[in-house]
């Protein structure tokens, strides 16, 4: 098993021990929209209207547990569902993250959360031959053969608001690399929670 | 396991490689060499556009290769690399023979890149077109499009082959792009050659660990004995 791997396990089997060590916990799933956008495109005089992701759904499942009348500790795990973007097919990409939020309800109605999370995406594809152009000729290209993960480190700011007992919206924030301003990306998520 | 995350995953689009199994290069930092001799617009312009175009395939966030140019121009000739006196790979030469030495048009092909295509990559020469006479000259190219030009023959020096997407970069045509952008589907190709793992390349891991790379002696080594699986692509 990989470094990655290890720690992976490690951080999800702290997670379960978390949860099992307290009260039991209340659990919400969140139907969320779900899109990216990198820092640069902020400020830049450039057009970047194609670069942006298409947005996405998301499906997540927030274990809560509570600490203290108004704190609590959240582990949403979410994936992004699969979505027609326009592809051929050929290479595909499951993404899902996991968090590690402190939460402070601010109200009765309004919650606060905080904390570092990973974001997880695994490329596949079965390979196969492309015809393409190339100049004015054309030319063989190649999708590639076997799968391929990326583990980032992110940070998750969440915004809730508690409109009925077991529904709320929510508004995530997910910022990548932020230690790097070349590389730093934002992922915006709006949604709704139902509490079981 | 595997089937479930496959049900559950998103079709990316349509981005290739050169070859039917590139691997990239074998580092995380890659620095350009630039030949400016034979250019037909100054070495400054060529800088300065070069260093957008790095720029631009230096920002994809889940990425991990970053690539600089060599502060001084370089003399490498593509004989000299061919007959492995030098090493300054990838190496950026302007061609005032363009048609005859990469075998294209040089009235409408402005670059042409020849890279390893299969394997670990260890070569890449973009050729940019400086024929006298030809319309495809780069001395012809607006600011933008030298750019994209550019940053399009560097996705070739990292492996990518083209895309089908009109949008990206990696289409085969840079006619519609007025600047050096990469799409998603040329950031999900970058990320696919050169996955970042933080876990173990990063804050999570360990803070040394670097993918290995080869010495100037090996490089040297590959360089001589990778020949056929070197291609062109425009």
């Amino acid at each position: 098993m990989g470094r990655g791997n290890r720690a992976t396990l490690c951080v999800i089997v702290l997670t379960v021990l978390a949860v099992r060590g307290h009260a039991r916990p209340r659990i919400s799933f969140d139907l969320l929209a779900n899109q990216s956008l990198l820092s640069e495109r902020a400020g830049s005089p450039e057009p970047f209207g194609s670069q942006v992701e298409k947005v996405h759904a998301m499906l997540r499942l927030r274990p809560r547990v509570s600490l203290g009348r108004r704190f609590e500790l959240q582990t949403p795990l979410g994936i992004v569902l699969p979505g027609n973007v326009g592809a051929d097919g050929n290479v595909l990409v499951f993404r899902s993250h996991l968090g590690f939020l402190l939460s402070r309800h601010l109200s009765q109605r309004w919650a606060l959360g905080l904390g570092p999370g990973i974001e997880w995406r695994n490329y596949f594809s079965s390979g196969g031959a492309v015809e393409l152009r190339n100049g004015i000729t054309t030319k063989t290209f190649y999708t590639p053969s076997g799968s391929q993960a990326v583990v980032l480190l992110v940070v998750c700011a969440s915004v809730e608001w508690f409109w009925r007992e077991r529904i709320s919206f929510a508004s995530d924030l997910f910022v990548e690399n932020i230690g790097n301003p070349q590389r730093r990306s934002f992922a915006f998520a709006l949604g709704m929670g139902f509490h079981i | 396991m595997k089937h479930l995350l496959w049900l559950l995953s998103t079709p990316a689009l349509a981005w290739t490689l050169i070859g039917p199994s590139t691997g990239g290069w074998d580092t995380r930092h890659l620095t350009v060499f630039v030949n400016p001799t034979n250019c037909s617009v100054s070495s400054d312009f060529l800088n300065a556009r070069l260093d957008a175009a790095l720029a631009a395939l230096n920002h994809v966030p889940t990425a991990d290769i970053t690539l600089t140019r060599y502060p001084d121009a370089v003399a490498t000739t593509p004989a000299d690399l061919s007959s492995g006196l030098s090493s300054d790979i990838p190496l950026i030469y302007c061609s005032t023979n363009f048609s005859a030495e990469t075998g294209t048009e040089g009235d409408s092909v402005p670059a042409s890149t020849m890279a390893t295509s299969d394997g670990t990559m260890s070569y890449a020469l973009l050729y940019l077109n400086s024929e006298s006479g030809k319309e495809a000259n780069i001395a012809n190219i607006d600011s933008g499009k030298f750019e994209a030009m550019l940053a399009h023959e560097l996705g070739h020096a990292l492996g990518l082959g083209h895309s089908s997407q009109s949008e990206a970069l990696m289409y085969f045509s840079i006619h519609y792009k007025p600047a050096a952008i990469l799409t998603q589907d040329d950031m999900d190709g970058l990320t696919y050659l050169y996955p970042r793992n933080e876990f173990v390349y990063g804050p999570m891991g360990c803070a040394n660990a670097q993918r290995p790379r080869g010495s100037s002696l090996w490089d040297l080594f590959r360089l001589l004995f990778t020949r056929s699986r070197i291609e062109w692509v425009r």
